[in-house]
């Protein structure tokens, strides 16, 4: 196992430069670039010119990417086009918002999620079953940007209950309750958007395992359902689960787009977008490598888990 | 061990369902002072007031910092009034202009506004090394290159006479309208004292412009908190008077949630023209919100379809044959819902310089066909019409403008991308028709886009002789009644050769909460540099 | 807790043994047998076969033209002329929604069965082979989930020049299937070291038939999950595609896009036409799927009884 290990982290480097390189190539050959777009009025030919220049978009992309390299492996992720922030800057104070939107809509997602899958699981094709089913596709049909809407119709303008953007009341004296008030809607839509699919992958491997001979015969020594379900197929019903949080990772960091631009919550997602649109080339580096830093580590202790959770899985 | 997780997850599961019965007012006392919220759609990059990005920048800027004078239109007619400046003189040859600043000007750390301060902005905007977009604020000042550029070693026309007055003289005699409007209005004064030591290559990445503490305006920045907010306080000290609001905030804030915190009471204005305004399909219910004001005006914007002239099939018939057939009455009763204006060219109608006796070419579907057949156009010709993401309206109007197109015999097959992956096909020349819009300005020289060669001229790539003529003529003639007809004749000739098909004018639609007052808006739309005299009652 | 590796699993039935009660009837007659009597799911696939013959139909079946504009009525509510009213530029909801079927159930089924089959593979190989192999094809799905997906797709349109719906299916395909191998090679690397998979490697089978015939029956479950609410997804997507220059472009109707031009408070309020049709179509179409997939599950695994 820690062969392996070491061989999963050193190979990571590599992998790591080729996909800075591809990414870095893309952005180049993708339309547009962040002078390009400029059409103000107010700026002369020369103004223009200058800015190409000061952003170093006259040169070749073998040597941009060459620079980028090069301040990177000294630690220096670069300045962003757009606001002239370090790039260190602008992705570091998205870090805290984003995280506590995402973590709280994943740890409610699971906390919905689990229990509900095990017990449609245990209730197969009864109306319970059918009745979450069509819940959970209800969910999943309509955009996360329309439910969003739905949220703040419902919650925000009818009953008033909670507020509607943003992460604190403006001018209000903020604290903890604010920020938690602000937080439920935008956690809850996301929540609600994850759990669905959480939901069904937690019913179809709950169902696959129950049909197993081991559970029948736990069932068939006159085990408690319960216990079954919690002891027995729970357990061996989690590794699609384990999966799933490991591809779920990455997201976690990387934000949640729709959501966040709906309830107007300064998350990782928004920058992307942001970035995006105004061809923001360091940025969008600085997230990519980020974003690729994280799916090897997701994978990885997803890889570990499979390991505990069924002993016999070995990696060579 | 099973038990305590299981009872957490009761105890969590119960919490947040509170959470979401208690009402609200149990989280959150009332705010403890008055505040006034202005909401834009998307965040400002930096608050460079040289160099920030578009109007969301300024936007926040233009409460801080202050240019020398404020534009207003009154009654068609450009009138300037005291910002920085108290007093300003226009020499008689139309080539100096003397400018002095108020007694009082200050920076908000207590040091004057100085005339030096002054030279120090033309200077760095001026200097070949600034990354900046105020360039056309200073391209008529004497001894700077026609772009606005100081070459090595030139002698500007720039005199200090005093402390606080200054001379200034530019490169040829110039329409006085046009050379206040442009060094006086658009350009924002940076401080000297703060900014004078920093490299002008180093200065779009100076901390300055992400914290702009020392500024000039009736606000001061308290803080930016990324993509949430700008939170401003007032300025004891302002030389027109300190504000009576204390704070303001902007605050960054999509469309459509835009329109639940106006119904809610938790924002009072809309940013702006292009900025922040409310979405067309809300429009009619905004005007039902009985605590705001729904605000519709007309603007200098205006969307159009531009031709490619490298395409030698989009001859002139064709392009009048393309005017006759797009149903623009439609566009604008219907999808607009009355709330625009159309004119046959760029200059606004609203604005000084407009020819009220170019009308618009009439919808006309038959005059369009009769057109066609004329230019001998083929029937299996399919035009590539390119249509920029993020203005909604405009975005419907390419599948009017389709349907009409396709209806007169022309076939048209519709591109939609993101905005910089438009004007890159376009630059490119991969386009036969594309949508797109200006901001419009209250001057009329509009050579930058139709000059052949000049800067914004790749949009189209349009060469009429006449045209540049007359252009070149306008911009030079500095006595505004002959620049009227040069420009009555310029209009003339836009409606005839069509390089823009214009869609319309849209009219602007702002929110103001019934509590505020003494709020006005400028030329463009923005709220005029007065905030000093904004007022609101409490909620 | 109890020690997942002393429990004891029997190979499932399928293939070698004769499975059911007569020998006669094959396996695959036993399975259509099982399929027809989950009735949810002989009623999700007529609902299916419906749909797929109403996006063939469309010409016949719509009132009037998908892009046909009436001049006098912008969003109007439903009538005698526009049964389901009309869209933001006056056009009549109901024919685009029968119009739409035809680009969003191409996206949605061709899309998500390119990336299913591709996952599929690419996870049972690296799965089932372990070592060398699954580090290599791991690292490529670790490389495909690290692109940021919206310049791949801003990307591709310069490449692809021309918009298309295959550009969509393309894209989405070649994107999607990383997650799906992830799911089936995690699947993979419990099975294969169960008792009946290396029974049936003992008793001679080769790697395909092993995979095929033991393993990837016993993985599908996620992967079937997977599936419907890719295709919800994809669907969805693929009007977000179009809005970047990518796929169908207007004034072509797809459920996705009509549901993108209800992005207010106004139409979500007032106007339930522009928005309820389109997502009720998504909901029928990815319900079933749903329950036309549990259905195919439960049909081929013979370990399961109903």
């Amino acid at each position: 196992m820690q062969r392996y290990l070491a061989r999963r982290i050193l190979i990571t480097f590599p992998i790591l430069l080729g996909i800075t390189v591809v990414t870095y190539l893309i952005m180049a050959l993708t339309p547009g670039d962040p002078v390009q777009m400029l059409i103000d009025p107010s700026m002369t030919q020369a103004d223009v010119e200058i800015k190409r220049r000061a952003l170093g978009l006259d040169q070749p992309v073998y040597i941009r990417y060459a620079k980028w390299l090069a301040e990177v492996l000294r630690g220096n992720l670069g300045y962003s086009i757009s606001s002239g922030a370090p790039v260190t800057r602008r992705v570091g104070e998205r870090v805290v918002p984003t995280l506590t939107l995402t973590g709280t809509a994943l740890v409610l997602s699971y906390l919905i999620a689990v229990p509900t899958g095990v017990l449609v699981a245990s209730r197969r094709y009864r109306s319970i079953d059918y009745a979450v089913t069509f819940l959970v596709f209800l969910g999943i049909s309509l955009p996360t940007f329309f439910l969003g809407l739905g949220g703040i119709y419902v919650f925000g303008l009818r009953l008033r209950w909670l507020p509607v953007g943003g992460m604190t009341t403006l001018g209000g004296d903020g604290g903890l309750l604010d920020a938690l008030h602000h937080l439920i809607l935008p956690a809850s839509v996301l929540a609600v958007a994850g759990a669905g699919a959480l939901t069904r992958y937690v019913r179809s491997s709950m169902l696959e395992v129950l049909g197993q001979d081991y559970v029948r015969t736990a069932r068939a020594k006159g085990l408690v359902e319960a216990v079954i379900l919690r002891h027995h197929a729970l357990r061996n019903a989690l590794i699609p689960v384990i999966t799933l949080a490991g591809l779920q990772l990455p997201a976690l960091l990387a934000g949640a787009v729709i959501t966040e631009q709906v309830f107007q919550w300064p998350g990782m997602g928004r920058l992307t977008i942001e970035a995006i649109s105004q061809r923001d080339y360091p940025v969008l580096m600085g997230i990519t490598l980020i974003t690729a830093v994280l799916v090897a580590l997701g994978n990885l202790l997803a890889d570990v888990a499979y390991s505990v959770v069924d002993p016999r899985i070995r990696y060579e | 061990m099973h038990r305590v997780r299981a009872r957490m997850t009761m105890a969590i599961t119960a919490l947040l369902i509170a959470g979401l019965l208690l009402p609200a007012g149990v989280w959150g006392g009332p705010r403890s002072e008055l505040v006034v919220v202005s909401g834009m759609w998307s965040p400002p990059n930096n608050f460079s007031p040289i160099n920030t990005d578009s109007a969301y920048g300024y936007y926040a800027v233009r409460f801080m910092f202050l240019p020398l004078l404020e534009s207003r239109l009154e009654e068609n007619q450009l009138k300037f009034y005291p910002a920085l400046a108290s007093k300003w003189e226009v020499g008689a040859d139309f080539q100096t202009f003397t400018f002095t600043i108020h007694p009082r000007a200050a920076w908000h750390d207590g040091r004057p506004v100085t005339a030096d301060d002054v030279l120090f902005t033309v200077m760095t905007i001026s200097d070949p090394r600034t990354e900046t977009n105020r360039g056309n604020a200073v391209a008529l000042v004497a001894g700077l290159d026609a772009r606005g550029k100081r070459p090595p070693g030139a002698q500007i026309g720039f005199r200090i006479l005093g402390p606080r007055q200054f001379e200034v003289r530019t490169r040829t005699s110039v329409d006085p309208q046009a050379f206040l409007y442009e060094f006086g209005s658009n350009m924002y004064i940076i401080p000297r004292h703060v900014l004078g030591d920093v490299p002008p290559d180093q200065l779009s990445r100076h901390p300055f412009m992400q914290n702009p503490t020392v500024g000039n305006g009736p606000y001061k920045f308290v803080q930016y908190k990324t993509d949430q907010y700008v939170e401003l306080l007032v300025n004891e000290h302002y030389h027109l008077g300190a504000p009576k609001l204390r704070r303001l905030f902007v605050r960054i804030i999509p469309p459509t949630v835009m329109m639940a915190q106006i119904e809610r009471g938790d924002m009072d204005l809309t940013a702006g023209a292009g900025i922040g305004s409310i979405l067309i399909d809300d429009w009619d219910r905004v005007k039902t919100i009985p605590h705001v004001r729904a605000l519709s005006f007309p603007l200098p914007g205006y969307q159009f379809v531009v031709f490619n002239f490298q395409r030698a099939y989009l001859e002139k018939r064709v392009r009048r044959a393309v005017a006759h057939a797009i149903n623009r009455p439609l566009i604008i009763n219907q999808l607009l819902r009355g709330e625009a204006a159309l004119a046959e060219g760029p200059i606004p109608p609203t604005m000084p310089y407009y020819h009220k006796d170019v009308k618009p070419w009439a919808y006309d579907p038959a005059r369009a066909r009769s057109l066609l057949q004329e230019a001998g156009w083929d029937a299996g010709r399919t035009l590539l019409l390119r249509v920029p993401t993020g203005n909604i309206i405009r975005e419907r109007s390419a599948d009017i403008i389709r349907e009409n197109l396709v209806a007169v015999g022309i076939r048209v097959e519709i591109q939609k991308t993101d905005f910089p992956t438009h004007l890159a096909a376009i630059r490119a020349g991969n386009y036969d028709l594309a949508l797109v819009g200006w901001s419009g300005s209250p001057d009329p020289d509009v050579s930058s886009q139709f000059r052949t060669g000049a800067v914004y001229n790749w949009l189209g790539a349009m060469s009429i002789p006449l045209m540049d003529q007359l252009l070149d003529e306008g911009k030079a003639t500095p006595d505004p009644a002959k620049r009227r007809q040069i420009y009555n004749r310029f209009q003339e000739v836009f409606a005839d050769e069509l390089p823009y098909v214009v869609l319309y004018y849209e009219n602007a639609r702002n929110v103001i909460a019934r509590r505020m007052s003494n709020v006005l808006h400028d030329v463009s739309g923005f709220y005029q540099f007065q905030t000093y005299s904004w007022v609101a009652a409490p909620q | 807790m109890l020690a997942a590796g002393s429990d004891h699993r029997a190979a499932p039935l399928a293939g070698s043994a004769a499975p059911g009660p007569s020998p006669a009837v094959s396996y695959w007659t036993l399975s259509l047998r099982r399929f027809l009597r989950h009735r949810v799911a002989v009623a999700g696939l007529v609902i299916l076969v419906l749909l797929a013959a109403m996006a063939i139909a469309a010409p016949l079946l719509a009132p009037t033209s998908p892009t046909a504009i009436d001049a006098t009525a912008f969003q109007a509510p439903p009538s005698r002329a526009h049964p389901l009213g009309t869209d933001s530029v006056g056009r009549d909801v109901l024919s685009r929604l029968i119009f739409a079927a035809r680009v969003s159930l191409t996206v949605g089924l061709l899309a998500v069965g390119m990336y299913v089959v591709i996952g599929t593979t690419v996870g049972a190989v690296a799965g089932y082979y372990g070592g060398t192999v699954d580090l290599a094809l791991s690292r490529l799905m670790d490389v495909v989930l690290s692109f940021p997906p919206l310049i791949i797709i801003l990307f591709a349109v310069s490449v692809f020049g021309r918009p298309s719906l295959w550009n969509v299916i393309l894209v989405l395909g070649l994107l999607g299937w990383p997650a799906v191998a992830r799911l089936v090679r995690g699947q993979i690397l419990t099975l294969r070291q169960q008792e009946f998979a290396l029974a049936a490697h003992a008793m001679g089978a080769s790697d395909a038939a092993v995979v095929l015939r033991h393993l990837l029956p016993n993985a599908m479950a996620p992967v079937l999950v997977a599936a419907t609410f890719g295709t919800a997804n994809a669907i969805l997507v693929e009007a977000a595609l179009s809005f970047l220059g990518l796929g169908v472009q207007p004034p072509t109707p797809s459920w996705g896009n009509m549901l993108t031009d209800a992005q207010s408070l106004t139409v979500l309020e007032r106007m339930p036409w522009l928005w309820v049709p389109p997502g009720f179509m998504i909901l029928i179409s990815v319900l079933t799927i749903n329950f036309v997939g549990d259905g195919l599950r439960d049909a081929l695994d013979p370990s399961l009884k109903l």
